[in-house]
């Protein structure tokens, strides 16, 4: 048997590297559109926005001179609203059933308003109850 | 004792074949999903945060008083459509100067408002605002993006002037403002 011919192995071996680590690049990269539409989804399928739309309406609306009436007039509102255009529901309430000028809680300083927040699009269940201080 | 080195080629060319089977393995069972950055909703993503940051402007009042109405509810309250048109487009268009824009955003607003009914909760809708694109723009377009805020009305007869309708006689009134957003 003739005798196998070794010389340029180095560069042989160097281009199978070469080779080789470029396929391992490209599956690499591949992956990249599935790494961000996780991310896209999670962040499109939590309604961050319009649960934050809320809160803001509702911090806005306390503390005033909102009356109950009106309070349960924007919660009709945005009941119906959400339930036809946004497919959630939403609902809310301010001080409970213990409605009064003068907030639930208060202390030495501050009365302390009471928000309560629900909010379901079937595949977010979101609630949230914050304290809104407002000065004596 | 010295290691036979013969046959080194040899055994490159094995190594070499087995990753090759290998890759060929492992691409042929991936070809059953396919992404493209398109299918990924990132600019979905993104489009969606700017529409929702563009109307939370709108939508801020200039003094910090409580129910103070911003530019956004008396947009709606006036019904006064190319208000808003000049204003969400300038909002959508801006930029830091770094990089060219590609000014390629068109939206459609609509007004949704509960009514008084008989029978429980109704609610209308009315053509709002829309982009001044082409006609080609309103008929070849990427999936719309959904963004939406509620805004407050401090009085409901101009609702009811502006748009035929209203839940309430007077005073306060939530409506919904829903834009579809594409990319033409």
């Amino acid at each position: 048997m003739e005798a196998l011919n070794e010389d340029g192995q180095w560069i042989v071996m160097m281009g199978f590297i070469v080779a080789i680590g470029m396929f391992i690049l490209a599956i690499i990269i591949s992956q990249a559109p599935l790494v961000g539409q996780t991310t896209a989804e999670s962040v499109m399928e939590f309604p961050k926005n319009e649960v934050q739309d809320v809160r803001g309406k509702l911090v806005s609306m306390t503390g005033t001179s909102p009356s109950y009436t009106l309070q349960k007039r924007f919660r009709g509102d945005m009941a119906l609203l959400s339930m036809s255009r946004n497919n959630a529901i939403v609902t809310y309430s301010i001080d409970g059933g213990n409605w009064s000028s003068t907030g639930t809680y208060d202390d030495i300083l501050y009365l302390y308003h009471d928000i309560d927040i629900h909010y379901n699009n079937g595949v977010t269940d979101y609630s949230e109850s914050l304290l809104l201080p407002e000065r004596k | 004792m010295v290691m036979n080195d013969e046959g080194q080629l040899y055994t490159i060319e094995g190594i070499t074949a087995g990753v090759i089977m290998l890759i060929t393995a492992f691409t042929i069972f991936n070809t059953g999903v396919v992404y493209t950055p398109g299918d990924a909703h990132i600019s979905d993503m993104q489009i969606q945060q700017l529409g929702y940051d563009a109307l939370l402007m709108m939508d801020t009042p200039d003094e910090n008083g409580p129910m103070y109405e911003s530019d956004l509810a008396t947009m709606i309250r006036t019904d006064n459509g190319s208000w808003f048109a000049s204003v969400f487009s300038s909002y959508l268009t801006k930029e830091t100067g770094a990089t060219d824009i590609v000014d390629s955003l068109e939206y459609n607003a609509t007004v949704y408002n509960r009514v008084a009914s008989g029978t429980g909760g109704t609610v209308y809708s009315h053509a709002f605002s829309h982009s001044a694109g082409s006609a080609t723009s309103q008929v070849t377009r990427e999936p719309a993006i959904s963004v939406s805020r509620y805004v407050w009305l401090s009085d409901a007869n101009d609702l009811r002037s502006h748009y035929g309708a209203a839940e309430y006689d007077n005073d306060e009134q939530m409506v919904l403002l829903e834009v579809l957003i594409w990319r033409r």
